[in-house]
């Protein structure tokens, strides 16, 4: 009786365990680099919903690329010149692309997002994770979720590489 | 350490009454500026606050996070919006979304004789949904404007800027007449102080194709969600914060403004700072063979100094005293307006405290020039003054 | 360390002061020795050197050069925080215009230099009660400066002075600003000090008469002692 309780008083007592807190799980990021990729800008013009891409992309676009709180930000075509490339800029947000103009940031950015198995934005920062950072390059692999003649177009990533920051161009 | 007994800094006080008025007085005065400008800038700080709620997402163009008013987003973001998101709170089956626009017009009643002078106030095209994400706003008397009308409602503060004004009046904005239909309030918030009418018409007046913002209330949704949304619509080119981040930060961007009240409180009171330090000054001065013999008897410059800088503080903080019901009696709730709305001086703890710490820094440093004076003269100069 | 049997002993006791551009040695290499439990009176005209001598013995101005010992004490290397709580223990001055803080009761005002002793309120009271039974004004003890006589003041000055019960009293001027009468009184009190309660006295006076009430009148002149007298004054 006493035992019983007591083991009453202890499950009352204790604290509920805690839910884990939503994360980009490590299998996304890979060590080898996919081959074959394409730009980002070659994406938006030449694919559909559902399809399967692989392209290569520099974290930036806006002052603020990555979401708060969701695993989604802002990808820029290489071929546009980011702040920090242009010899003699001292732009505070380098990777903010204020010196292209908004049609040209239109036409060669887009969004990349990490979703869960029932295709959901994960709650979580991407931000600092496994080297993802502003003016950071990265190829993505993944299926596209939305795109559209306005120049909208987000990409659900499955795989991304990260290039190591030391060798970053 | 032995200090001289703290009767001896409160009698002192009472022996020139002229002396310790004319230091009251000062610091009365500077410290009912240093309690009116910290009013000021508190009162906008919470009508910013009490402006923006937590729940609700504040949408608009990207660039513009600092000033609605410059904001443009395309007419279709609510609607975009209200289709992608989900969770949001919903009214009458609809999600409680408001497309809105800003603007500060010169508004002066039809007759007035000079309405070029008039003063600018905002202007907020609204849609029922409005009321979804403002419920702070509450109507007072009449009705609210009926779509494609020249009708107007207005804030209490707003019929104040219009001098004049009232339900059933018609006010001349951008030239064309509008009826007061309606008075709403929204104490403690900006919108008190707003014309309102319906979008379209404000649309049309302003000659504009796009909205200023997009107000959600987020029910179950996160900002986050609403966040990824214009993140992702690149063709919208907006940004979304919640609406109180939009407010704080505002109240960032006039903290400069706030500094100079401030700063310009301080200045206009600088001669009742002389004029007490001046007063304080002469009262330990005409001591200085007492405070000589204090030291003859064996009492350490320390703590002459220290009843010195009590008697001046407790005068000081008299004055600080004074000023904190005179801001509670006659400047608590005072209006302010300006172009974005109006607030109220906020005379709350934070403003009596500065009050009563300007008295106390007054008092502190009005008694360095006298202790200097007193305490540097050698000892049998003192004695013979 | 002063190797004398005197109290008060000056060696080349020196003291210059500057105004402008001009040196003014009001002392100039005094030597003098003063005997514990004496009555000295330091006369001399306007200039000599009597007050300056006062305030150095009292410690509210600094040694120029030489050396004044009181007691044990080199007053000439103490610096002047330690001359102030020197002063608490050691020596009670009286001055010509008494000095008596307006704001405070002849019982606050005698009770002050007890403040800076470390004892009870109750032991603070019997020995401002005893001071003041002593200079007769127990009955004055709450009046204020302003509605006490001059003589009365001056009394509460001595008081003041005695009540830390100091082995020194330095008086400058004390009867200068009294009536005959008043000024009697206050001398009749300092020599009773002297007599019964074997205080140390040094009185700057410019009053024969006040002088003949020490037992040794020292004659100062440009800073130096011309001569010291035996005065009338009784042990």
């Amino acid at each position: 009786m006493l035992t019983a309780f007591l083991f009453a008083l202890t499950l009352a007592l204790s604290e509920p365990p805690a839910a884990t807190p939503p994360s980009i799980p490590a299998a996304v990021f890979i060590e080898a680099m996919p081959k074959d990729a394409k730009s980002a800008s070659w994406v938006k013009k030449n694919t559909k919903q559902g399809d399967t891409v692989v392209f290569e992309a520099k974290i930036g676009g806006r002052a603020e690329p990555f979401v708060k709180n969701r695993a989604s930000f802002m990808v820029a075509d290489r071929a546009l010149k980011s702040c920090d490339e242009i010899e003699g800029d001292t732009c505070g947000k380098p990777w903010d692309y204020c010196c292209e103009s908004a049609e040209s940031k239109k036409a060669n950015m887009l969004m990349v997002q990490i979703v869960d198995a029932s295709g959901k934005l994960l709650k979580c920062d991407a931000n600092g994770v496994h080297g993802l950072a502003p003016l950071a390059v990265i190829v993505v692999e993944g299926v596209v979720a939305s795109v559209d003649d306005k120049g909208n177009c987000t990409v659900d990533a499955k795989k991304i590489w990260v290039k190591p920051a030391a060798k970053k161009s | 350490m032995k200090l001289l007994p703290f009767d001896y800094a409160i009698r002192n006080l009472g022996r020139s009454p002229k002396r310790l008025l004319l230091v009251i007085g000062g610091s009365a005065l500077v410290c009912t500026l240093v309690l009116g400008s910290v009013a000021f800038s508190r009162g906008m700080e919470t009508a910013m606050t009490a402006s923006g709620l937590a729940t609700n997402a504040f949408v608009v163009g990207s660039g513009s996070e600092e000033s609605v008013e410059r904001s443009e987003i395309p007419p279709s973001t609510g609607s975009i919006l209200a289709a992608s998101v989900d969770g949001l709170a919903m009214l009458a089956g609809q999600p409680a979304v408001s497309s809105e626009i800003h603007t500060a017009m010169p508004v002066s009643l039809v007759d007035a004789v000079s309405a070029e002078d008039a003063p600018p106030v905002l202007v907020r095209g609204f849609e029922p949904m409005a009321f979804a994400v403002h419920p702070q706003v509450r109507l007072r008397e009449g009705r609210w404007p009926a779509r494609g009308s020249d009708e107007v409602a207005a804030g209490p503060e707003a019929l104040a800027k219009v001098p004049g004004s009232a339900l059933g009046s018609h006010v001349a904005i951008a030239g064309v007449p509008f009826e007061i239909v309606g008075v709403f309030e929204a104490p403690g918030t900006v919108m008190h102080g707003e014309f309102w009418m319906r979008l379209d018409r404000l649309a049309q007046l302003t000659q504009r194709t796009t909205y200023s913002c997009v107000i959600a209330a987020l029910g179950t949704a996160e900002i986050g969600d609403v966040d990824a949304f214009t993140s992702s619509r690149l063709d919208l080119e907006s940004i979304a914060m919640t609406e109180h981040a939009y407010f704080a930060q505002l109240a960032e961007f006039f903290a400069p403004i706030r500094l100079l009240v401030l700063v310009t409180a301080i200045l206009i009171s600088s001669g009742g700072v002389l004029g007490g330090v001046n007063a304080m000054y002469a009262a330990f001065a005409s001591r200085v063979r007492e405070v000589g013999t204090l030291q003859a008897l064996g009492f350490s410059r320390f703590a002459i100094a220290a009843s010195l800088i009590v008697e001046s503080t407790v005068a000081c903080v008299s004055g600080s005293l004074v000023a904190c019901v005179i801001g509670l009696a006659l400047l608590d709730g005072v209006a302010i307006r300006f172009s974005m709305g109006s607030f109220g001086l906020a005379v709350d703890p934070s403003s009596l405290l500065a009050a009563l710490l300007a008295g106390v820094l007054l008092g502190l440093l009005g008694a360095i020039p006298a202790i200097v004076r007193c305490l540097t003269l050698p000892i049998p100069s003192a004695l013979r003054s | 360390m002063n190797d004398g049997n005197a109290f008060i002993r000056c060696s080349k006791l020196t003291k210059v002061y500057h105004k402008g551009d001009q040196e003014i040695v009001p002392l100039r290499d005094l030597d003098l020795e003063i005997e514990r439990g004496s009555f000295v009176s330091l006369m001399g005209p306007s200039g000599s050197g009597k007050t300056t001598l006062l305030n150095l013995i009292a410690g509210i101005d600094s040694v120029t050069s030489g050396s004044l010992w009181i007691g044990d004490n080199n007053l000439a290397a103490m610096s002047r925080n330690q001359l102030a709580a020197w002063r608490a223990h050691e020596v009670g001055i009286i001055f010509q215009s008494y000095n008596l803080v307006p704001v405070l009761t002849a019982y606050e005002n005698v009770e002050l230099p007890l403040l800076l002793h470390s004892m009870t309120r109750r032991e603070r009271a019997q020995r401002v009660e005893a001071a003041l039974a002593t200079v007769l004004l127990s009955d004055r003890a709450d009046h204020f400066p302003r509605q006490l006589s001059g003589g009365q003041e001056q009394r509460v000055a001595i008081a003041r002075a005695i009540v830390a019960e100091p082995p020194l009293l330095l008086a400058d001027e004390p009867t200068g600003d009294l009536d005959r009468e008043s000024a009697t009184m206050v001398l009749d009190l300092l020599s009773e000090l002297n007599r019964v309660h074997g205080r140390t006295i040094v009185m700057v006076t410019h009053d024969p008469a006040a002088a003949h009430r020490a037992q040794i009148a020292l004659h100062l002149d440009k800073g130096q002692l011309l001569r010291a007298t035996s005065a009338g004054g009784a042990h």
